[in-house]
């Protein structure tokens, strides 16, 4: 069987680690080139480590550095994108951050940069990518969303917010694409072994885990499959949708 | 690539005709044997096409008639498999059948029992009697069929809308029954799909249908519906627990 996305290219943001590291190496496995997307230079290091991945698995594979909250480094990204990968079949809005606290406490700065870095990416990049996918008549877009837009979280009101806005925004940039031969749809992961997990202490993540049916956190392994399926000509009539590896936390 | 179901063995209800047709065919193109099932006469000759197309694929196909509303049928069906391949690794609840539907007041009992029985018992009774088994090997995926219009509803079919609402409340207990096995249990609610199911609905509900959906067009056996079985049948939805996936060109987002 031919790789289920042979001869596509591919944009990934946030690709330097996690869930969008994984997305880029199962994409080259199937056969497509990646841009890997990373924030900063505290990144670059990981990034190339992606990268030789991608390669090991048979893509192409090229770093762009950009902030995706901010218009210019996205223009520059998506320009930079064209110039490398000559098209863009697939952009994977995955970039994302994590901090929290207690809407009272929370630092305008805190909500300004994680509505910026989550959601307002998603919504620049897309503005960027979308004209190139028009004039080309097809294109898959998967954005990175939460199973947290549904059930809401303490302490994360602003992460929430941005993942909810990210459904929100996929469904109307579904009803905006009509009937053309796009797909815009969202993966909304349950709790999942990435470095933004990182920062939660043992004892919640016992917690969470007791909540889930399987009575485990999701490795990033079992949660890229959903993106390859998303991307793939298998998902042509998947419109608007969410899907939802998460164990059963979620079930919707 | 490997085939993403190689080894497997699938017992798809209701595959005749329409979309468990589709799955069957898909399933065995990416390696498993099929247990194909049909209710009665009617789904006969195609049935025997459908196990010559996967002979021919290099797989096994056993057919065995039985209306899945009736115990001792599906009793019957399920041990006939086991019989045959010793396991069943997939299950898929899709047998069911559509009227051309009626307002509730002049709904006949008889119309609104007999969905119930094929689509949610048949549902219930198919798992019963393949569940123990799927615990005994501790591996399992079970895809349960419902319908968009479980969430939006639509004009004459309280019916067969409730059972597939049914379908999807079921899927999610079952689902945390399973627990931490390596069971899963998921559902799909395609959209309006071009099946012979469809021709038996009064003509002007597609168009209806079609005018809200965004992609305005019916979904596609194999293009469009078959793969989300597929996906959900294979290793890469091991994560998918209670879930409930939507082809359906954009008409409700879920």
């Amino acid at each position: 069987m031919a790789g289920r996305l042979k001869g596509k290219k591919a944009l990934i943001t946030g690709a330097s680690s996690g869930i969008g590291a994984g997305v880029a190496v199962a994409f080259a496995k199937e056969g497509a080139d990646v841009v890997i997307n990373f924030p900063n230079k505290q990144q670059e290091a990981n990034a190339k480590k992606v990268a030789a991945a991608v390669r090991k698995a048979g893509g192409k594979a090229y770093l762009v550095q950009a902030d995706v909250s901010k218009e210019g480094p996205v223009r520059r990204l998506v320009k930079e994108s064209l110039k490398r990968l000559g098209r863009i079949d697939i952009l994977i809005n995955n970039a994302g951050i994590a901090s929290g606290a207690p809407v009272e406490k929370m630092p305008i700065a805190m909500w300004d940069e994680m509505i910026g870095v989550n959601l307002r990416s998603v919504f620049l990049v897309t503005h960027f990518v979308l004209p190139h996918m028009y004039k080309q008549g097809s294109g898959k877009i998967v954005n990175n969303a939460s199973q947290l837009a549904y059930l809401g979280s303490a302490g994360l009101s602003h992460y929430c917010a941005a993942k909810a806005g990210i459904i929100g925004f996929t469904r109307s940039l579904s009803r905006e694409i009509g009937d053309r031969n796009i797909n815009a749809n969202c993966v909304a992961p349950g709790a999942t072994y990435t470095p933004i997990l990182e920062a939660v202490e043992e004892d919640h993540l016992k917690a969470i885990k007791a909540m889930i049916p399987k009575g485990e956190l999701a490795r990033v392994d079992q949660i890229v499959p959903a993106f390859v399926y998303l991307a793939s000509e298998e998902a042509s009539h998947m419109v608007g949708q969410t899907i939802s590896p998460n164990g059963g936390d979620m079930m919707l | 690539m490997a085939k993403r179901l190689k080894g497997k063995v699938a017992l798809i209800t209701g595959s005749s005709s329409g979309i468990g047709a589709g799955v069957a065919k898909a399933y065995a193109r990416e390696g498993a044997d099929i247990v194909l099932n049909y209710p009665d006469k009617a789904g006969e000759r195609d049935i025997w096409e459908i196990q010559k197309a996967i002979e021919k694929m290099g797989r096994k196909a056993l057919v065995v008639k039985a209306d899945v509303s009736d115990e001792g049928q599906v009793k019957r069906m399920v041990s006939q498999a086991l019989k045959t391949f010793g396991k069943v690794d997939i299950l898929v609840n899709n047998a069911g059948h559509a009227d051309r539907g009626a307002p509730l007041q002049d709904m006949s009992v008889e119309m609104f029992d007999r969905m119930i029985a094929v689509h949610l018992r048949g549902t219930f009774l198919c798992t019963k009697y393949v569940l123990p088994h799927m615990y005994k090997n501790d591996y399992g995926k079970i895809i349960n069929v419902s319908t968009q219009f479980a969430f939006g509803g639509t004009p004459l079919f309280t019916h067969y809308n409730a059972a597939k609402a049914g379908v999807i409340a079921m899927t999610h207990t079952l689902a945390i029954e399973v627990g931490e096995r390596n069971i899963n249990v998921n559902c799909v609610a395609m959209g309006a799909t071009r099946t012979p199911m469809v021709d038996q609905v009064p003509p002007e509900k597609p168009k209806s249908v079609l005018a809200r959906q965004t992609k305005h067009r019916f979904g596609d056996v194999d293009k469009d519906i078959v793969p989300a079985f597929v996906f959900l049948a294979s290793e890469e939805s091991r994560f998918f627990v209670g879930q409930t996936l939507g082809p359906n060109g954009g008409d409700v987002f879920s």
